[in-house]
């Protein structure tokens, strides 16, 4: 098995937003290939964590530090962040928007990414057609193409925000696994927030909670069950 | 506020619009040339070009252009050269039909056309994105909006107004004529080869360059305000406003200025 190298590490960092009083500190270190899941009461807060983390907010205090692998020049090529509220272009087509970004970088030659592009929405595994325009498409294949959108980019770390946001149950399921498939396959570390706590329960190798006060880091499945029991979320 | 006040804040808010504008046409060049020197091989710049180059030029040539030429032809060049043709000498009438309807109006018209078709398409399209948050989804990916968007549609709008003014000044001189011929006298299609021998290469000159600013500025216009939409839906009809207003001051203002 690959030894998991050390990719995020943040010490006592506070995010750096105004007009609100985030008090938490974060201490952690984000691992290669692993499922990262930021869970807590309150959604702002996670979410400005998480910003901090990618490098999008600096910490007001403490640090985060970054693996010589994570470039934060060109962030976008190894860092990626998906919004809870980022859409694909309306202008484009499904398929145009994933190869988009990957054009613009002429990141390969253009039958390529093509090809790479055919090969990475396949494996979304359901007959759903790609080639209409956002407009059409139901919640789950525009996450799905956000996703795919991102990684064609094949950064290290991918940021969601609320990943299941707009999602029934099913499709929490279905996409769910396509992220839990993703970080197994494509050695990717995803890094979200606001997820339910049973998917984090059953899928995710670290889970950070922060309450109101304090931030718990949890790296086995079972101190996270027990926390969950002990605190009744 | 007295008038005064009034007049001094609306000058200041004018010559900083410029002063922007300017700034984003030049930051707008800058950037998508120096990607193209970068990325020589990419096509997605050229074909985002060739696209804007269609839904502005192309598209409009037949539905647009074709039929306001014989309108213009009919309605206007053929009474001024039956009109002009007893009151001054042919000298006249091809100096009002050359410098003052080919040179500056048809191209003010072409940019009229312009503004309206697609510089408020541009407008609502941008500020659409910017609201929807997907400009700020693309620039996460690396991706500068200013080259995928603004650069394709400055250059193509540009190509796009000098084309179809061409177009519009050839083609409503020769409804002109030809309808000056049939309704008048046939010895009116002699004004064909006296304009073709009357044009001076310095009034092409100036004609290009007309046409360059003009494309320039509409495009410019479009783009800067369609991505000034922050945060409210009310704001895309309020920029669209303000980029078909300030389109038109400034094709007026080149207008004057050239005229000068």
């Amino acid at each position: 098995m690959n030894k998991k190298e050390t990719l995020i590490q943040a010490t006592s960092a506070v995010p750096k937003i105004e007009a609100t009083s985030l008090t938490q500190s974060l201490s952690c270190e984000i691992s290669s290939a692993s499922l990262v899941c930021l869970l807590g009461p309150r959604i702002n807060a996670l979410n400005s964590h998480m910003e901090m983390l990618a490098g999008i907010i600096a910490p007001d205090s403490g640090s985060v530090n970054y693996s010589n692998n994570l470039s934060t020049d060109n962030n976008y090529s190894t860092i990626s962040y998906i919004y809870h509220n980022s859409t694909l272009l309306s202008i484009l087509t499904g398929i145009d928007n994933v190869k988009a970004p990957a054009l613009y970088h002429h990141f390969a030659p253009v039958n390529e990414i093509d090809r790479e592009a055919e090969i990475l929405l396949a494996e979304l595994n359901y007959g759903a057609d790609h080639k209409i325009l956002p407009a059409f498409m139901t919640a789950l294949q525009k996450k799905h193409l956000l996703v795919v959108r991102a990684i064609f980019l094949k950064p290290k770390i991918l940021f969601l925000e609320n990943p299941f946001n707009d999602l029934d149950k099913e499709q929490i399921q279905v996409f769910g696994n396509y992220l839990v498939q993703l970080v197994k396959r494509k050695n990717i570390t995803i890094v979200t927030s606001n997820v339910n706590s049973d998917f984090a329960q059953h899928h995710a190798d670290q889970v950070i909670y922060l309450s109101s006060t304090d931030t718990h880091v949890f790296e086995q499945k079972q101190d996270f069950c027990s926390f969950l029991q002990l605190t009744s979320i | 506020m007295n008038l005064l006040e009034i007049l001094g804040h609306r000058s200041q808010q004018f010559i900083i619009n410029i002063i922007d504008l300017i700034f984003f046409i030049v930051t707008v060049l800058r950037r998508g040339f120096s990607y193209l020197r970068k990325n020589k091989d990419n096509s997605l710049i050229k074909n985002a070009v060739v696209r804007e180059i269609i839904f502005d030029g192309v598209d409009s040539l037949i539905s647009t252009i074709l039929i306001l030429s014989i309108v213009i032809g009919f309605s206007t060049i053929a009474q001024l050269i039956i009109f002009l043709q007893n009151i001054g000498t042919e000298t006249e009438v091809i100096n009002i039909l050359l410098r003052h309807v080919t040179l500056e109006l048809i191209p003010l018209l072409t940019a009229i056309v312009i503004i309206c078709r697609s510089g408020s398409a541009m407008a609502i399209q941008m500020g659409n994105m910017s609201i929807n948050q997907e400009i700020k989804s693309l620039e996460l990916l690396g991706v500068d909006v200013l080259v995928l968007f603004a650069f394709p549609s400055l250059v193509g709008k540009t190509i796009s107004q000098i084309s179809l003014s061409c177009y519009f000044s050839t083609l409503t001189i020769t409804f002109g004529i030809l309808f000056s011929a049939i309704f008048d006298s046939s010895s009116n299609l002699k004004y064909f080869s006296i304009l073709i021998d009357s044009i001076q290469p310095m009034e092409l000159f100036y004609f290009l360059i007309n046409n360059t600013l003009f494309g320039m500025i509409i495009s410019a216009n479009a783009s800067f305000h369609g991505l000034h939409v922050k945060h409210s839906v009310t704001e895309v009809p309020q920029r669209v406003q303000k980029a078909i207003m300030h389109s038109l001051f400034s094709v007026f203002a080149i207008s004057v200025l050239y005229i000068l």
